[in-house]
């Protein structure tokens, strides 16, 4: 009876001592409690993209090619059996992390698709899964014993491809799409070190798809950025963006232009023979050269497709744009990205950051354009972008664009803006759907007002047909949206505002060609602004 | 009389006079407004379905639908395939067609459905075009079939979402490589 009690207390004595119940099967005797390291290496799985047999302009990813790469700056738990956090670290560049350990604990590494720095310079970057209430992606090891001398465990984010299909799970796909961004975010940070980035939400996941639907369901259209968040799509075998990273970095571009510099873009589709509204020609060119400028690397490729294996490239800064002009998103990227890889400029983005970000720029009166852009770099270098403009039949000069002569085929598209002050006198400005609507060239038309005296004023619009029109306005001061109308189905407008001495911008328009599902509408418009 | 100000260091007072009988509406297709639509998305080949709107089917009934799509592009070729992953099956003999874009849009995808169970489910259509116009000659898009209630999805291959610390997590399981220090 006294053997067995004692044998009971010895029991329950190792139990106590030997927390991880000689897991580790080493059977070795308890020894006194201290402290080990822990540390390891985090790394995902790199899918190179590549040329296809017999193309010349296609893109594939290379999965022959995949090679591992360290997951940088991201946040590593170590948490215990119950999932409760116990001590965190950062990854450095080389994907390492260390922590310090009792023996004898069972505990977890986890790592996650998210990058944060709080002070300055600061950045919230997170990788998420529009498709699962927007969960945080995490890359979990196993929970395991610390044993009773240092040691390292390395985990792996795998692409999850294997015998020709994803077969396992994707666990790379999220850090992929971390480290492209880390890579940009530190280009920034080169040249302006206390930056601060506001927060970021990437969604990504299995089950984004080119339909447009619900995006908890994955059907978010295409890869996009809108309003703070990027979404980008995954759909295996059908278009996957994790890995092209000149897609990646092309939102991220339009998320450092409406974040850090300044947008005016109503967005939409585009292509490159698009005739733009000059807002959406010039964040689209930006956001192709910003891509092809943070990735040094001109030639921006997107694979879709089976196996990943189609897709198509164009070399920004060589293109031969269908229809060169001020209204076109090649030539934007075109001049944008000369001038960064030229010689007065020598492939360094800090000036065009540190010119962007600029008070000058962002509180401009004229709206984001090739033309405020390039008054904005004369300001510092004079003269910097002229041969570049003249290649790309940009003519016009200074942010009003003054003097251009490229119409588009369409003389009513000039000039860019007409010059207004509120004595009532008259504008005449055209709403077509010739090169399509929403965010097309001849769309919207603008009217560059100079008031002098605070007043009260009145918007007056009249359409030439007053039988046939439905036309509407939007008043920007500097950027930002000060009026605009909510009724549609007018052919005359009139609407008092209080304006204090200022340059605006009046966007007239006809509603039918900002549908755009609609047939579109030719539409000329007397534009009046007088107290 | 509407009367709006807005708070930006002006006053903004509104006075809408209407000239033509008038009714006000909300104008859906203003792509900030939507909910979901695209802000700036991808440079891509610009085709695109004529109507957004999911295709009703009735399960375990063979239905014809036509997919209609628009090209911006006036010269080159168009090359559509068309799939759907199980259960939604493509019936009949084609599911592959060809379009000379100098006729213009938009373009008929005549398709036979059938859905043996309810879900929802995606017809998926690769184009191909060989044009002067773009460099970028692929896209992919995807039409909703809304086949009734209960709405499948599709098994994850990653394990299942966890709490942790309040808040959610996708995990994604590593390769671990445990070695001694040294």
């Amino acid at each position: 009876m006294k053997r067995w009690g004692l044998r009971a207390l010895f029991s329950v004595y190792t139990l106590v001592l030997v927390a991880c119940g000689g897991s580790d099967g080493n059977g070795d005797a308890p020894s006194a409690v201290a402290d080990l390291t822990l540390s390891g290496r985090v790394t995902y799985d790199f899918i190179p993209l590549t040329l296809p047999e017999g193309s010349e302009y296609g893109a594939a990813l290379d999965y022959s090619a995949l090679e591992p790469r360290p997951v940088r700056g991201a946040p590593v738990l170590l948490l215990d059996d119950q999932g409760k956090e116990l001590a965190n670290t950062v990854t450095d560049h080389q994907g390492e992390y260390s922590f310090v350990v009792p023996t004898q604990k069972k505990v977890q590494v986890r790592v996650l698709a998210a990058a944060r720095q709080e002070g300055a310079p600061a950045w919230n970057l997170e990788i998420r899964d529009n498709t699962q209430d927007n969960a945080l992606y995490a890359l979990d090891g196993a929970l395991r014993c610390t044993g009773e001398q240092d040691s390292r465990r390395d985990l792996h984010a795998a692409s999850g491809w294997t015998h020709n299909a994803y077969t396992e799970p994707r666990a790379a796909a999220p850090f992929a799409v971390l480290d492209t961004l880390y890579e940009g975010q530190h280009r920034i940070l080169k040249y302006s070190p206390e930056q601060i980035f506001p927060p970021l939400t990437v969604y990504w996941s299995v089950d984004n798809r080119p339909a447009q639907g619900d995006v908890a369901l994955g059907e978010i259209g295409t890869s996009y950025y809108l309003d703070g968040d990027i979404y980008l799509l995954g759909a295996a075998d059908l278009d996957t963006d994790e890995f092209d990273r000149h897609v990646v970095m092309h939102e991220w571009g339009h998320y450092l232009e409406h974040r850090l510099y300044r947008s005016d873009t109503p967005g939409g589709p585009h292509s490159r023979q698009s005739f733009l509204d000059m807002r959406v020609a010039f964040s689209e060119g930006f956001a192709n050269a910003f891509a092809a400028m943070m990735l040094d690397d001109p030639l921006f490729r997107d694979t879709l497709g089976p196996v990943q294996g189609k897709g198509g490239s164009f070399v920004v800064g060589e293109e031969g744009a269908p229809s060169q002009g001020w209204y076109s998103q090649v030539s934007v990227g075109n001049i944008v990205y000369r001038y960064y890889a030229s010689e007065d400029n020598q492939r360094e983005y800090g000036f065009l950051h540190q010119a962007l970000s600029d008070q000058r720029y962002q509180e401009a009166p004229s709206l984001t354009s090739i033309y405020l852009f390039a008054d904005q770099v004369h300001q510092y270098r004079p003269g910097a972008l002229d041969e570049m403009l003249i290649q790309e039949q940009v003519v016009g000069r200074g942010q009003w664009g003054a003097g251009e002569s490229n119409h588009g085929g369409n003389d009513a598209a000039l000039p860019v803006y007409r010059g207004l002050i509120p004595t009532g006198e008259h504008q005449y400005a055209c709403s077509g759907a010739q090169h399509g609507q929403y965010n097309k060239l001849l769309n919207r038309q603008y009217v560059a007002l100079d008031v002098n005296v605070e007043g009260e004023y009145v918007i007056d619009l009249e359409a030439d047909n007053t039988s046939d029109a439905d036309l509407g306005y939007t008043l920007f001061q500097r950027g930002a949206i000060l009026a605009r109308s909510e009724q549609q189905g007018l052919s005359r407008v009139q609407h008092a505002v209080k304006l204090s001495p200022d340059e605006y911008v009046l966007e007239v328009y006809d509603w039918r060609n900002l549908d755009a599902n609609g047939p579109g509408a030719d539409v000329c418009i007397t534009v009046r602004v007088h107290p | 009389m509407k009367i709006l100000c807005r708070i930006l260091g002006v006053a903004v007072c509104f006075l809408s006079v209407s000239t033509s009988s008038a009714s006000a509406h909300q104008n859906a297709s203003l792509y900030p407004l939507r909910t979901h639509g695209p802000a700036a998305g991808k440079p891509s080949a610009q085709v695109e379905l004529v109507d957004l709107k999911p295709v009703q089917l009735r399960p375990r009934e063979a239905q014809s639908v036509t997919v209609m799509l628009n090209a911006a592009y006036s010269q080159g070729q168009m090359r559509v395939q068309v799939s759907a992953a199980e259960p939604l099956e493509v019936l009949g003999e084609q599911s592959t067609f060809h379009f000379d874009l100098a006729q213009g849009g938009p373009y008929s995808l005549p398709l036979e459905l059938y859905l043996p169970v309810p879900g929802r489910h995606y017809v998926n259509i690769a184009v191909e075009l060989d044009s002067p116009d773009t460099p970028i000659n692929f896209r992919a898009l995807s039409v909703i079939v809304d086949g009734g209630e209960d709405s499948l999805t599709a098994p994850l291959l990653e394990p299942p979402t966890a709490a942790s610390g309040g808040r959610k997590i996708h995990s994604l399981p590593a390769r671990e490589r445990v070695t001694p220090a040294k």
